[in-house]
């Protein structure tokens, strides 16, 4: 049922019961579910990779904080990731009370893997069910330990060169 | 009066006269002296009437022998044989015989009489009695008790029920037998008996119905009546007859509608039955020799039975639960309902709760015990099964007639329900999704509330 009363205040916190009645009387009153007047939170486009940040066998990302005025305040974000074995979202991480996480690394990633991430908004209410930018990212880092190259020859219109490849491909 | 016959033979001389002789008697007849000439005797008449204010030593009373000779020219002739006469009147007559009922029988009366007078100074010997079959005509003595006159009754035995029978009596002395008395005209038969108390019929708030059976123990003979007798409804002794008019020389009824109570004169009807009020009735029947009375008084309370309840029985939610079921009726103790009298117990009725006859809650015991809570919790009941209960009342002349049928049931209030869930919520509107008591307590749903407080903390709830 949709609850539109008169004088509702948009910000404020409204706790709501429900109880039945037949001819012998009411029901016990309903546990107590809490709702705060505001419009959720607005799905999160800013999710990208870091890719300086990835790794072998992890992969991370950042978003940016929601910056368009709110009734309710955000609290923390949740960040879904496609489960490579069910195929179905999975929460892998909570930080619904904590509104200043802008960024996850995802540890225990196969290298070599690409995995997709998404990033939910949670206010008083709950997570939002605006669905942001789904992002794909590769489990691999960087190239590391690249060793200077060397001289070899060179001539009046030429420079030949040699390197050897970096110690650390990155994974990929 | 002394009467005579000539001589049968005259020896061959005409009479010239006759001489009468008498002399004193003993008890049994017999001379004590000499034989002595009539001198008022004129010699000659047949006929010859001793008058002892002539003849002065004949003594009234006194029992004399007479003897008469006859006399031509030879001489006198022997002396008749003699004849014994008491100079008195005859046995005078005695009055009717009556009857003793209370010693009678229907095949049995006992005949009482009178003794006489003895008639100048003679001693009565005693009595006969003698009875007449009116059916028949045949009359013959059925006691003689000729030498015995001190007994003044005699039981008749072997009479016919319901037969008649006329009975005289006469005296008896020396001088011979009185004329029959008066006849006493009698049925054999005995006042009736073993008439049991009337009973309770009907009733309104002012009048009453009783019926009765009829005595068991006719007596031997029709009834005639019945008479009603009332007291004055405030617990008086003192009987009084009513309704002569109504029930006299009907026989045949078995039952009557009382509307007036007695009053000090039983010929004048009084006022109308008090309502609520309560008489005591009796009843006499009648035949031909006399009456019975039932053997107890009714109680009769001046009043209908209760109404119908103006409406069912109903149900406390309060103590109902799955278990049980809290049954309340109304009263019914207002002169509205209570027909008059005082309500003396409630009847609560209840099915199986499958459609099927109603039954008494109560039991037999309804009947006498004063069951006037006006509630019931009926705890052998089904949680969500609906039960049809009816009610009743009774005063003192039975039970009025149910109530409407109320449809209750064993049930609990529903379930507690689940919290509500937000659906979706903007800055001026919440959709929730609601959810019914999985548990209805066996009762269909009516209704539903949501409760809201006021968006702060420890806000009423509206």
């Amino acid at each position: 049922m949709t609850v539109a009363a008169d004088g509702l205040t948009a910000g404020l916190f409204y706790s709501f019961q429900f109880r039945s009645q037949n001819q012998v009387g009411y029901s016990e009153l309903s546990a107590i579910t809490r709702i705060g007047l505001g419009a959720e939170p607005p799905a999160i486009g800013s999710l990208v990779a870091n890719l300086t940040a990835c790794g072998p066998s992890f992969v991370a990302m950042t978003w940016d904080a929601i910056s368009a005025p709110l009734q309710l305040p955000v609290l923390g974000y949740f960040v879904q990731m496609i489960d490579p074995v069910t195929d179905e979202w999975e929460d892998v991480l909570d930080a619904s009370t904590d509104p200043d996480v802008l960024s996850h690394t995802q540890y225990g990633a196969m290298t070599g893997e690409s995995y997709t991430f998404r990033v939910f908004a949670v206010n008083f209410n709950g997570r939002s069910t605006a669905v942001g930018n789904n992002v794909e990212i590769l489990t691999c880092g960087l190239p590391l330990h690249f060793a200077q190259p060397t001289y070899v020859t060179s001539s009046r219109t030429s420079i030949s060169i040699e390197w050897a490849p970096p110690f650390d491909d990155g994974g990929c | 009066m002394l009467a005579f016959e000539a001589a049968g033979d005259n020896g061959g001389s005409a009479i010239a006269q006759y001489n009468l002789y008498a002399t004193a008697a003993t008890a049994d007849g017999e001379s004590t002296e000499l034989y002595a000439i009539v001198s008022s005797y004129d010699a000659a008449s047949m006929e010859f009437t001793l008058d002892n204010t002539v003849e002065t030593s004949f003594i009234s009373g006194s029992k004399y022998r007479f003897r008469l000779s006859a006399t031509n020219t030879i001489g006198e002739g022997e002396l008749s044989n003699s004849v014994t006469i008491a100079l008195a009147e005859n046995a005078l007559q005695p009055a009717a015989p009556t009857r003793d009922l209370t010693r009678s029988r229907q095949s049995a009366m006992y005949i009482t009489w009178t003794a006489v007078v003895p008639a100048d100074g003679l001693v009565v010997d005693g009595y006969k009695l003698n009875m007449t079959r009116l059916g028949t005509g045949e009359s013959f003595c059925v006691y003689d008790g000729s030498e015995n006159n001190q007994r003044l009754f005699y039981n008749v035995t072997g009479l016919s029920a319901g037969e008649r029978y006329a009975f005289s009596v006469s005296s008896v002395n020396f001088n011979g037998e009185s004329g029959p008395s008066d006849e006493l005209i009698v049925v054999s038969c005995t006042p009736p008996d073993e008439f049991p108390k009337p009973f309770f019929i009907s009733s309104t708030q002012s009048s009453v119905t009783i019926g009765w059976l009829p005595p068991s123990d006719m007596g031997g003979c029709n009834l005639l009546t019945y008479e009603l007798q009332i007291n004055d409804g405030l617990g008086g002794t003192s009987f009084l007859g009513i309704d002569s008019v109504a029930l006299s020389g009907r026989p045949y009824l078995t039952q009557h509608t009382v509307t007036a109570e007695a009053t000090a004169d039983p010929a004048t009807a009084g006022g109308p039955l008090v309502s609520g009020g309560t008489y005591k009735v009796k009843l006499l029947a009648y035949n031909e020799v006399g009456h019975t009375e039932s053997t107890n008084y009714l109680d009769v309370v001046v009043a209908s039975v209760p109404e119908p309840p103006p409406s069912a029985p109903s149900q406390n939610f309060a103590f109902t639960d799955e278990g049980k079921i809290r049954v309340e009726f109304g009263t019914l103790e207002s002169a509205t309902y209570n027909g008059g009298s005082q309500i003396l117990g409630y009847d609560l009725w209840r099915d199986d709760g499958a459609g099927g006859d109603l039954g008494s809650l109560y039991g037999s015991a309804a009947a006498f015990q004063s069951n006037l809570a006006l509630t019931f919790t009926d705890f052998d009941v089904m949680k969500g099964t609906t039960y049809r209960y009816m009610y009743r009342a009774r005063n003192i002349n039975g039970w009025g007639d149910f109530s409407e049928v109320g449809y209750l049931f064993a049930a609990s209030v529903p379930a507690r329900p689940q919290a509500p869930s937000l659906v979706s919520v903007d800055d001026g509107e919440i959709s929730l999704q609601l959810f019914t008591s999985e548990d209805t307590g066996g009762n269909d749903l009516t209704a539903y509330e949501l409760w809201m407080d006021a968006g702060d903390i420890n806000t009423a709830y509206s």
